[in-house]
């Protein structure tokens, strides 16, 4: 009883979003679909069970975007390419796996968004514009780390440490010039 | 506390959020996942979430908000809007402030959630502005008269990716009071026994006052500018023009609030008996204020309620809405028609206002009636009250209108008018009667 009581809350406070809560939400339930569609792409097995598995996992997220369920579907999405896409077809870093990783970037950024409000506040325009252009920089550097791995697995295959160091060195370099610039100002 | 001790305080104001630990775990997983099976593509699906959750890490805010809330105004008339507003300083960090407001059943909010959110500017995120005030201001319209608590409500803010949360604040609400609108009203014919000083109201002795009466002979004491010379010049001797004193009326309006029959929809939408009890007691005391006549209130039902003794003048029109403010229907259900006639002397005419479903105001004003007293009740049961969707309560409702019926008949026989709340004109007539029986010869007795 309590279970088709919250049920019908959660879909209360889902009729009663804002129009920039819903264009949130919209996002927040197809980007893992998305990322799910590229495994597919990249060469993953169809399998149906998983695909409910997301759909279920996302729609979670979007009822409640504040709790652990956002990390569940990050979590079960990784799994999902780890297992299912296969990297012994001579192309380790296949190029959905950047589609793959921008829809991540997409899902985690509208539920961090809805998160940031109640569902029925508007969200205003310099909001948007801020987290756009954050998007884009994430997004920018997202292109970046594939394009630095497929090189390097390219040239050195089988050093996967080489590539994580070279991870490490880009996000520590983004992290220090940031703290630089801070500290200027 | 030192330094460092007081930095951990503030940092622990700000609680990581569901997005950080996503960014942080997710990033975090599937980077030493791609180390452990050797799968540098896991890296690519990793590498947003490591960089935010960095990013999150590097702009953690720290230091207090301070969030501070205030109502512009503490009582209103129905139908106006007051402001809440909420204030909160800016800290090094912060980026997004969400205030809400809760939002009752008699108050509507603008905008129509309660809620407003405030995105901090660029320029004071990244230099790390500290002490500068962001207000938030929510208007509030109250749309039924009475106290209530306004102003309960939360107030959050976020960095950078939603990774560190302020709060939710609670905000502790304030007492609004919210004045009833007076219904219209006017009343042309005279109260029946005017017997004060001053006054709009034609008295029944001469005396100073601005209403002709007559023209008789000077006698000594006249005032000289009361003399009548072109008649006086014909006649060869002094004539004067007398005139009607000017005297104040004493009014007591006594409310029924033992009950709050049919759905209050707020001011402008359907009425309940209590709001139109109330909006016409108001009325009637704004319209006999203003007339310069005295004006009191006494309420039966409602418990903690002020007697108002009657007095003249505008601030005690905001006395009596005040109390009309303050009832609550139905919360005493012990009233004592001798102590409610207390101190009304003879000459005062009260006004009952009551829906008459219940004995006790019919109780009361037969109590006052046979103590000399002018007594008129005012219906105000709604018309509306008694159409329900129940057949057993249309039922309920015709038995009750009919019971209804026969008490009236009962208070009317006893001298006691009885007329429903109409607006304007709604007393004339009650009135010049009453003016005409309280002249008109009566039978002694012995």
């Amino acid at each position: 009883m309590s279970i088709v009581r919250g049920a019908a809350r959660s879909l209360d406070d889902l009729r009663r979003l804002s129009w920039s809560q819903r264009r949130l939400t919209i996002i927040i339930v197809g980007a893992p679909v998305l990322a799910w569609c590229c495994s597919l792409l990249a060469g993953a097995a169809f399998s149906p069970w998983t695909l409910v598995a997301v759909v279920v996992l996302t729609l979670l997220t979007a009822i409640r975007p504040d709790s652990q369920a956002g990390l569940s579907t990050v979590l079960f999405v990784g799994w999902y390419w780890l297992t299912h896409v296969s990297t012994d077809t001579g192309d380790p870093v296949s190029p959905w796996a950047l589609g793959a990783g921008l829809s991540l970037l997409a899902f985690h950024t509208a539920t961090a968004a809805r998160a940031t409000a109640p569902g029925s506040a508007d969200l205003d325009r310099a909001f948007w514009r801020r987290w756009s252009r954050r998007v884009a920089i994430i997004a920018a550097a997202t292109g970046g780390v594939w394009g630095l791995t497929a090189a390097m697995a390219s040239q050195h295959p089988g050093r996967e440490g080489l590539t994580l160091a070279a991870f490490a060195v880009l996000v520590g370099g983004m992290a220090r010039a940031r703290w630089v610039l801070v500290r200027e100002q | 506390m030192n330094e460092s001790a007081q930095a951990v305080s503030e940092r622990s104001l700000w609680r990581p959020t569901a997005a950080l630990l996503r960014s942080l775990y997710g990033g975090a997983a599937m980077t030493l996942t791609a180390l452990t099976f050797g799968r540098p593509d896991l890296v690519v699906l990793g590498a947003p979430l490591v960089v935010i959750a960095v990013w999150s890490l590097m702009t953690r805010p720290r230091g207090d908000m301070n969030p501070q809330t205030s109502l512009a105004h503490q009582s209103l008339r129905e139908g106006e809007a007051t402001t809440w507003h909420t204030s909160v300083n800016t800290v090094p960090g912060m980026e997004q402030v969400v205030a809400a407001v809760a939002v009752g059943r008699w108050l509507k909010a603008a905008p129509a959630t309660g809620m407003r959110t405030h995105t901090v500017s660029a320029d004071s995120v990244s230099t790390g502005t500290t002490g500068a005030v962001i207000r938030l201001d929510i208007a509030l319209q109250s749309r039924r008269w009475g106290r209530r608590e306004v102003g309960s409500g939360l107030v959050a803010a976020t960095s950078a990716w939603g990774a560190f949360r302020f709060g939710p604040h609670d905000c502790f609400p304030r007492i609004l009071w919210t004045l009833p609108l007076p219904a219209t009203f006017d009343a042309k014919a005279p109260t029946p026994s005017p017997h004060g000083l001053v006054g709009l109201n034609r008295s029944r002795r001469a005396g100073d006052g601005s209403e002709f009466a007559s023209i008789r002979a000077y006698q000594p004491g006249d005032r000289l500018r009361r003399i009548h010379w072109p008649l006086s010049l014909r006649a060869g001797e002094l004539y004067v023009t007398s005139t009607w004193a000017d005297q104040d009326s004493r009014v007591m309006l006594l409310v029924d609030a033992r009950n709050d029959l049919g759905e209050s929809g707020g001011l402008g939408l359907e009425a309940s008996s209590l709001d139109v009890t109330v909006r016409a007691a108001a009325a009637m005391a704004e319209h006999y204020l203003r007339r310069g006549d005295r004006v009191g209130l006494r309420v039966f039902g409602a418990f903690n309620v002020a007697r108002l003794p009657a007095m003249a003048g505008r601030g005690h029109l905001r006395r009596v809405l005040d109390t009309l403010a303050s009832i609550e229907a139905g919360t005493d259900r012990h009233s004592n028609p001798t102590k409610t006639a207390g101190d009304l002397t003879a000459g005062t005419l009260v006004v009952v206002l009551s829906p008459l479903v219940s004995p006790d105001a019919m109780t009361h004003a037969v109590t006052l009636a046979r103590r000399g007293l002018s007594v008129i009740i005012i219906d105000t049961l709604p018309d509306r009250v008694d159409r329900q969707a129940d057949v057993g309560m249309q039922l309920a409702w015709r038995i009750r209108r009919l019971e209804r019926e026969r008490d009236n008949r009962r208070v009317q026989d006893s001298g006691i008018p009885t007329v429903p709340w109409r607006g304007p004109g709604s007393l004339d007539q009650v009135l010049r009667d009453l003016g005409r029986r309280s002249s008109a010869a009566r039978m002694a007795r012995r």
